[in-house]
Parts: C-alpha cells; structure tokens; sequence
C-alpha cells in the first residue's frame, strides 16, 4: 500500500477561493451526473422490460407451456429450474470440498494454487463453455440436447464462484473454535464434519444461490447443450432438450411477431426480479449472521 | 436451499452424482424417451432447422398433436444449417431445411424427403415506394450483395425500374448470420443468374464479399425485423413471412426470370416454375428447383426439406417419425391448403408425394 | 446452533474418524483439482481442436480478414493430412479488431464513468442516494447478459441510432472514425455503449472498495481545517485509489472480452470486412462463436468447427491473461458479478 508512507500535503493556498469552490462544486456535480446517469439508465431499462412485458403479464404465461412464438413460459420456467437443481446438485459438493480442501488440508502454497486455478476458470468466457460443452459432452459422449450435458457445463462455469463463495464463508468462521476441537483431539475430518461446516452452513448456502444466480442468467453455454423444448423437461436426463428462460429472450427479441417480443421481455422480466431475488435474500442472509 | 440435516443433504447430494453419473453413462443410442412404459410415456420427436418452413411447423404440430396424442414435436426456428447438422449429429429427429444436402455432407443412411414447395421473396423498406414492386435481377442483386452497386438510384436499378423516382442512398444489404437455407437459395439464384457478377457459389453459409454497410439478421423472422427498423436495407425472406412483409408494409421485387421477365411471387407464378421443374425430380429428391423455364415461372422456388436418418434409435421414434411425415405431406394432412394459404407454400405434386414416400418407407428403428 | 459433539462434552468423535481424516483429505483434494483439470482441459481441447487450421493457416489466423467456409458443395480436398472444402480460409483479424475495439472503446466510456460513480457514493452523495446507487450497481451486475441484449437491441439501438448519433454526427461531422453515415441499428456504437454499462459495475465496485481505505480521521482531519471535497478526493483518496485503477479496468476488460449474447445481438456481427467508423457492424470473436458454430456444423469436414475453436483458444489466452494480470495487480478474482 502506498499511503503507509505517504506524507499528507500542506494545506492548498487560501488566496483561490474562488477557484477552489468552482472546483469543488465542478467535481461534486460530475459524480452527481455520471452517478444519474447510471441510475437513468437502469431505471430506463426495468421500465423498459415492464414495459414490453405487460402485454404477456397473464396468468396463462406462466402456466402454459410455449407454443411455436406463442402461448406461455412454464417449460421455460421449470426447466431454468431444473437445469438448476441438477447445477447445484453437482456444483455443491464439488465446490464445497475444494474450498475446504484448500482451507483445511492444503500447505499455504497449495492453497494460493487451488484458488488461483480457480480464479483463471472464472476468467474464462461463458460460450467458451458452451462450444466445449456441445463438442465433448452433448456429440462425444453422446447425451445429445439434454439436462444433464447443460447442468454439467453450467456446473463447470460456476464452480469458481461457489469456491470462492465457499472459501469466504469458511474462513468466517473464528479459529479458535476450529483450533478448540483440533486439540481436543478431533481428527481434522472430524472438526470439519462436525465444526467447520455447520457453522459456515448458512454462508455456505448463500454462495451456492449465489453461484446458482449465476448460472440463471448464463445463455451461451446453454444454446448447444440445453438447446429448446417447448414442453416441460422429462425425467430422461439424456436425449431430451430442455427450454430455458434465456433462450426466450435471444431468440423471440428478434421476430416480427408482438406476442413473441411479449414473451420474450416477459422472460428478461422474470429473470431480472430473479436475480433481484436473489441479492436480497443474500443481503437479509448475511444480514442475519 | 438452507440445509437442515447436513448429513442427510450430503448423502442426498452423493447419491444424485451417482445417479447422474448413471445416466451418462446409458449406452449410446439408448432409447430416448420411456420404453418401459410404451403406452404411457409420448413420444417425443425434436424438429429444428429453417425458419422458412417454421410458421408451417407451428401451425401443423397442435393440429397434430390433438390427433396423435402419444407424440409430442418440439419445432424450432434455428436454420436450415442447423437442421441439416444437428439431424446428422442424431440430436434432433427432424432436420428442417430449405437447402437439399450437399455430396460431401450426404451419407447413405441420410434422407431429403420434400414436404411441400416453397418460395423465396426479396424484400425491402424503401420509405415511399413499399406500395410499389421494384424490379430487381440476378445481376443487380449479385451488384448489391458485392458492394459494386450502393446507392437505390443506381444507373442499373434506373435502368429497370423506368419512371420511379429512386432515391439516393445507401442500400444496405442485409444477409443471415445464420446457417440459412434461403441465404443457399438466394445465392443459388445469383450464381444462376449472374455468373460473372456473383463468383463465390452458393451455400447456407456462403462467402460473403465484404461490403462495408452490410448488415446481417437471424433467422427469416430477424431479417424482417431488420427490414422494419432500417430504411434502405435490402433482404431475402421466406416466403411464408410474405403475410409479415406486408403487414409492416414493406414492399417486394418482381424478379427476373431466365425468360428475361420480371416476375412477382404469386401462386401462379410459383406454379408455373414447379411444373417445369417438378418432372426431373431424380429418386433421391435433391434438386434445385431455381430459375425454371417458363415466361410466367418465378425464379426462386425450392422443395421444403425434412432431413432424417434413416436408423432411428427405436421402433417407437421410427414408428411415430414416419407416421408424422406420412400425415405432413398427404392432402389430406399437412398439405391441406389450410396450412398451406397462410405460409403461400405450393402442395407436393403426387408424383413428389411417391417419391417422398418410398423414402419415408426406407425409416426403421 | 446444536452442540455439534454428539456423545457429551470434552468427548472425542470415534475413532474411525481417524482412519477416514486420509480418506476425506484424498476425496476433498480430488475436488479441489477439479477448477484445476476443468481449466487445463478446456484449454487443451480448444488446442487440440484448432490444432490443423492454426497450423495450415499460420499467421494468417490473425492476420488475415477472409472468414470462408469454402465451397461446401464441392468435394473436400486434402491439405496437410487433413480434409478441407475447397477455398476455405480462416482469418479472425476480423474478430480481432471488432473484440479490441469494443472492449477498449467500453473501457475507455466505463471507466471515467465508474470512476466518477464511485467518487460520488463514497464521498459525494447524501446517505440515502448512497444505499440506492450501491442497488442500482448490484442490480446492474446481475442483470443477465441476454437481457442487456434485449434491451440494447430494442430499446437503445433505436434511441442511439436515428436520435443520439445524427446528433453526434452535426458535432463531430470532420473527424474520422467518430463521424460518418448511420446505416443500420445494430453498430459498434451500441456495442460499446451495452458493454460499457456491463463493465461499470465491476469497476465501480472495485474503484469504491479502495476509495473505503483511505482513513477516516486524515478525512475528518482535512475536512476541519476547510479543505473542499475535491480537494480531499484528489489529496487524500486519489493515491490510494490509483494502484486500484489498473486492476478495475483489467476486470472490465477481462469481462468485455468475453462477452458473447449481448454483444451478438446488437453489434451487426460483422463477416470479412472491418469496419471504417463507430457506426459499422462489428463481430466480437466471443459472438462469432456463438453465431457461427451452427454455420460451422454444416462443413462435413469439421474444419470450421475446429477454426471457431481457434477463435476460442485465442480468447481464453486474453481473458486468462487480463483477469490474472488484475489479480496479480488488484488482488481481486475475475467475476461475472461484482460486491458492492
């Protein structure tokens, strides 16, 4: 850090009142306008999306399924959730024995590296994912369009964010109380069964919905793997595609047709208060610790 | 998601990655949807491919489906390259295309079975001439789409549209991002009809020159779209977007014809150049049907393909395919003209339908 | 929370715990290679994928502007030991310049941008337009990428193009590159300006987690003796806020790069010709992926697909490379999101 040795300046000359208040008054007022700029924006586009969205704000888009450009998003809606469920159930132990592993087992260096790894996974961008996803798992292994090759690949894209969640939550929780059963003579794999993991259950929980929010919103990945159907996922995990709220979005946006562009605002609709949903449950969840 | 029993959620999560793991790793080819509960599962057949012949799977697959119960179809609207790779990748039953596979992509198992015959218009947003039917040929469309011809007042444009008051700007032309098999057709037409001018030959993902206010769409849907939100711009479409073009008052060409004719995209006009063309239609169906003969025949017109292998998975998804494309293509299904008036498809002669059929015939699980 | 010892107090769990510590210690670390084997292998597939077309077209992969699949009803020919369609050629400089010029165009608009933000809500703005600005960039950060496209595509394309650029285009008409004919909707300038609202809330978030370290009593302390705000900010907070900048605008860049549904859909998605001023259609390599995998299943040689994973490989080298460097130079991870 710079400012350990920094030297504070003397006070500015008195004589350039003037100057000075201009200045400030100058600088205050560009952060306000570069400031509402961005909240003019936002509100431009929540506007926008309810806007586009009214005319497909009926109970029948949520519970019908898509047909052709038309009728609703249910097979949109449970099959977002359940590509979800299946992400979680492969992302969650995953993630979180990485992060336990790095935090409890690993020599500092170790450490530093599992993160790093984990950090480079983050960088890489989503279609990256979706090109290898549809190529290695939906043609190599033969899944075809299937739950499964999405929630494997989506799977792979948010783990960095769940390690890194994972390892936060874990390195909340105090030490002492880790050291306490260590001496005790709790074998590591006990301490972590029994103190590391309960206590860090609920920031634990959070960074999993978190990753999970994530991986919500995600399309690329999902174009070549998921693909679309427009009846509600089955229980075959292969060969059968999956319909998805983001998809929705890129491919009606672009129809001539006004109930297609309804529809398609509807599914951004639901996917921002999603996401919303989802920051606030977070915040009253770390809130609450 | 806030777990309760640790323990219990671990184990739950555990037995999930085994069960997954399971799954993965079913056989290939394995049975895509319930063969142990024949009668109670549907069958579930994916289409995807040419937003061309899209509107007419929207229209066909409820109608369908309220007569077939055990089935359902899932059409997509993703482009004509699509349907052609991903029924070849056998991740969809039916690949949707305007375009007839190419040597190299053929392999014997794999068949083009027509489903009815459709048409291509060019269309345009040029703001107080919609209402008018410009004149365009091969070789002003190949000047176009090569940046060689840029501005609507154009001599050659001047030269075929006499007494229409052409303005002076920048044509934009629009192509599709897309793997399209109208973008297969129009070039098509160009390499027919303009051989010196268009050189890069014909294809769903052709070469395009690099023309430096091109524009380019997804999907015949997109390129509608684009039409309607940028004056000037120039694009092929689907004919089944015809009733789309005109609702957004858009307007479209009369085109040349081998004949030296100017020819507009009616009924009798496509008629006309399917009759020349239909009768040299060879076994396997693959065929271009662009710039018959004929003084009335319109120019751009293609067999709407269903690409399918013929090796399906199981008896059940053979057995529900070929009952579907059996229905699609009889007069009394799918070719009815109740379908087909609203897309302004043409019903397959029944010389087409036997061929189609001894192909559809040729299905096994 | 419950007493996690079951079996009472001062009690060790049983002794089979120490025979699974090896076990759990093998199973956990096993996981932890996995972000480790997930990164390597995919950069090792997009290789081993691009392998034959980087090789056959050397530097011509990057230099080239030709983007061809060749003439795919032909017969395939043989070159290199591989097939080929005939006059395939694959140049991505295309894609290269259109990913360059959006992501350092959405940089150079975000970053003054997210700067000045972060100024205001940490120093500027009265308590409460502080807590809304913090929702509205953690809602700007979770917005999906799709949704900026729907948005981009049918709200501000229209807006930018037929209001803003003529506007533009009276003031800065003799300059090149920022002046010129307005053709279609979807053009670099939408792109930059969509990625530019992506990027800003990582660079705030990062921009403001520095300006919070500057100490509070050198603060309180300039204050009393009558110093301005601007004063302050640029005495006080500015060095610490400058180290932090670079960082910032790595992870912006880091997730420019990579940007694929947004981009794809406002940018007009450009093919073999460059574009001559902010309002041509540009291609991004991120959004060629995405718009030309199914045009590149369609060559029975898979030579397309494998050149499209070339544009893959030298993508994940640039997000790689930009988000490590922000690490190594802010300490912060790369992200999709970014905590305010």
């Amino acid at each position: 850090m710079k400012g350990a040795g920094y030297e504070a300046p003397s006070e500015p000359a008195r004589g350039r009142r003037q100057w000075r208040r201009a200045s400030s008054a100058l600088w205050t007022a560009a952060g306000g306008v570069a400031a509402w700029a961005a909240v003019t924006l936002v509100a431009w586009l929540l506007a926008d999306l309810v806007r586009g969205a009214a005319p497909a704000l009926t109970w029948r888009s949520l519970v019908e399924t898509t047909q052709g450009l038309g009728g609703g998003l249910a097979n949109a809606i449970v099959g977002t959730l359940w590509l979800l469920f299946w992400t979680a159930l492969l992302v969650a132990p995953v993630g979180v024995a990485a992060a336990t592993w790095g935090m409890v087992w690993a020599t500092p260096r170790l450490r530093r590296a599992v993160f790093l790894a984990s950090d480079v996974l983050a960088g890489v961008p989503s279609i990256v994912f979706g090109y290898v996803g549809y190529l290695a798992l939906v043609i190599g292994l033969g899944w075809g369009f299937s739950a499964l090759a999405a929630a494997v690949t989506l799977a792979v894209l948010v783990l960095p964010y769940l390690v890194r969640n994972a390892q936060q939550a874990l390195d909340a929780v105090p030490r002492e109380r880790q050291e306490a059963a260590l001496a005790l003579g709790f074998s590591r794999a006990a301490m972590v069964w029994y103190v590391l993991w309960p206590e860090a259950r609920g920031g634990l929980a959070t960074g999993l919905v978190l990753a999970l929010g994530i991986a919500m919103g995600e399309t690329a990945p999902l174009l070549y793997t998921a693909e679309w159907s427009q009846s509600l996922p089955t229980w075959s995990l292969t060969h059968h595609a999956v319909g998805y709220l983001t998809y929705v979005v890129w491919a009606f946006v672009q129809e001539p047709y006004p109930q297609a562009v309804a529809l398609a605002y509807l599914a951004g609709l639901l996917l921002t208060v999603a996401v919303g949903g989802i920051a606030v449950f977070t915040r009253l969840g770390r809130a609450a610790e | 998601m806030v777990s309760q029993g640790k323990t219990r959620w671990l184990a739950v999560a555990a037995g999930a990655l085994w069960l997954a793991g399971c799954g993965g790793g079913a056989p290939k080819g394995a049975a895509p949807s319930g063969t142990k509960a024949a009668a109670g599962a549907p069958v579930s057949l994916l289409e995807t491919g040419s937003t061309l012949l899209y509107p007419l799977f929207q229209a066909w697959v409820p109608a369908y489906e309220a007569g077939h119960p055990g089935v359902r179809i899932t059409p997509a609207g993703t482009g004509s390259g699509t349907g052609i790779a991903q029924a070849l990748a056998g991740t969809v039953q039916i690949g949707a295309s305007d375009a007839y596979m190419s040597d190299a992509q053929m392999r014997p198992d794999i068949l083009n079975i027509p489903l009815a015959i459709s048409a291509q218009v060019v269309a345009y947003n040029l703001p107080g001439l919609n209402n008018q039917h410009l004149n365009l040929s091969g070789p002003i469309l190949a000047g176009i789409y090569t940046g060689r011809i840029r501005y609507w007042d154009d001599p050659a444009l001047k030269a075929a549209n006499p007494g229409l008051a052409l303005p002076h700007q920048a044509i934009i032309p629009v192509r599709r991002n897309d793997s399209s098999g109208d973008s297969f057709l129009f070039t098509q037409y160009l390499t027919k009809s303009a051989p010196s001018a268009w050189t890069v030959g014909y294809a769903t993902s052709p070469a395009w020159p690099a023309v430096p206010n091109e524009a380019s769409a997804t999907g015949n849907g997109g390129m509608v779209d684009f039409l309607h939100a940028n004056p000037d711009s120039i694009a092929y479409v689907g004919i089944s977007y015809l009733n789309q073009i005109e609702a957004d008052h858009l307007g479209y060409a009369a085109l040349q014809n081998p004949a030296g004719r100017y020819v507009l995209p009616t009924q009798g006009a496509i008629e006309a150049a399917a009759e020349a063309m239909v009768p040299q239609t060879p076994k396997d169906e693959r065929i271009s049907l662009i710039d018959a003969p004929g003084a009335d025949a319109y120019p751009i017109i293609n067999y709407e393909y269903a690409i399918v292998k013929a090796d399906q998975p199981n008896a059940q998804t053979a057995a529900a395919l070929k009952t579907f494309l059996d229905w699609a293509m009889s007069p009394k299904g799918g070719n009815r003209p109740a379908f087909l008036d609203r897309v302004h498809f043409l019903p397959l002669p029944p010389s087409v339908v036997r061929l189609s059929q001894a192909q559809v015939d040729a299905i096994h699980g | 929370m419950a007493d996690p010892v079951p079996g009472g107090e001062g009690m060790a769990p049983r002794r089979g715990w120490r025979r699974l510590d090896g076990t759990m210690a093998v199973a956990l670390g096993a996981a932890a290679l996995v972000p480790l084997v997930a990164a390597l292998g995919l950069a090792a597939y997009l290789g081993w994928s691009a392998y034959p077309v980087l090789r056959e077209m050397g530097l011509g992969f990057i230099t080239s502007t030709q983007w061809t699949l060749g003439n795919l009803y032909a017969q395939p020919i043989h070159r290199g030991g591989w097939a080929w369609m005939p006059g395939a050629q694959y140049g991505a400089a295309v894609f290269l310049v259109g990913t360059g010029l959006t992501s350092g165009l959405a940089l150079a608009l975000a970053t003054p941008w997210a700067f000045l933000v972060a100024a205001y809500a940490t120093f500027g703005a009265p308590p409460r337009a502080r807590k809304l600005l913090a929702a509205v960039v953690e809602t700007m950060a979770g917005i999906p990428s799709v949704v900026y496209g729907l948005w981009g595509f049918l709200a501000l394309a229209p807006v930018l193009t037929r209001v803003v650029a003529p506007a533009l285009n009276r003031l800065l008409t003799p300059l090149p590159f920022v002046s010129g004919p307005v053709e279609s909707e979807t053009n670099l300038l939408v792109a930059t300006v969509v990625l530019a609202l992506m990027i800003l809330p990582i660079e705030a978030a990062t921009l403001r987690a520095r300006m919070e370290r500057t100490p509070r009593d050198w603060l309180d302390g300039a204050r009393a003796l009558g110093w301005t705000q601007a004063e302050v900010f640029w005495h006080l907070v500015w060095p610490y806020v400058r180290t932090g900048l670079a960082g910032a605008m790595l992870l912006g860049l880091g997730r420019a790069l990579g940007e694929t549904m947004a981009v794809l859909m406002v940018s007009g998605n450009a093919l073999n010709v460059l574009p001559h001023d902010w309002y041509s259609p540009v291609a991004t390599l991120a959004a060629t992926i995405a718009g030309q995998l199914d045009s590149a299943l369609t060559d029975p040689t898979g030579m397309a697909v494998r050149a499209l994973g070339g544009l893959g490989l030298v993508l994940f080298a640039l997000t790689v490379v930009a988000n490590l460097a922000a690490r190594a130079v802010a300490g912060a991870g790369p992200g999709r999101r970014a905590a305010w």
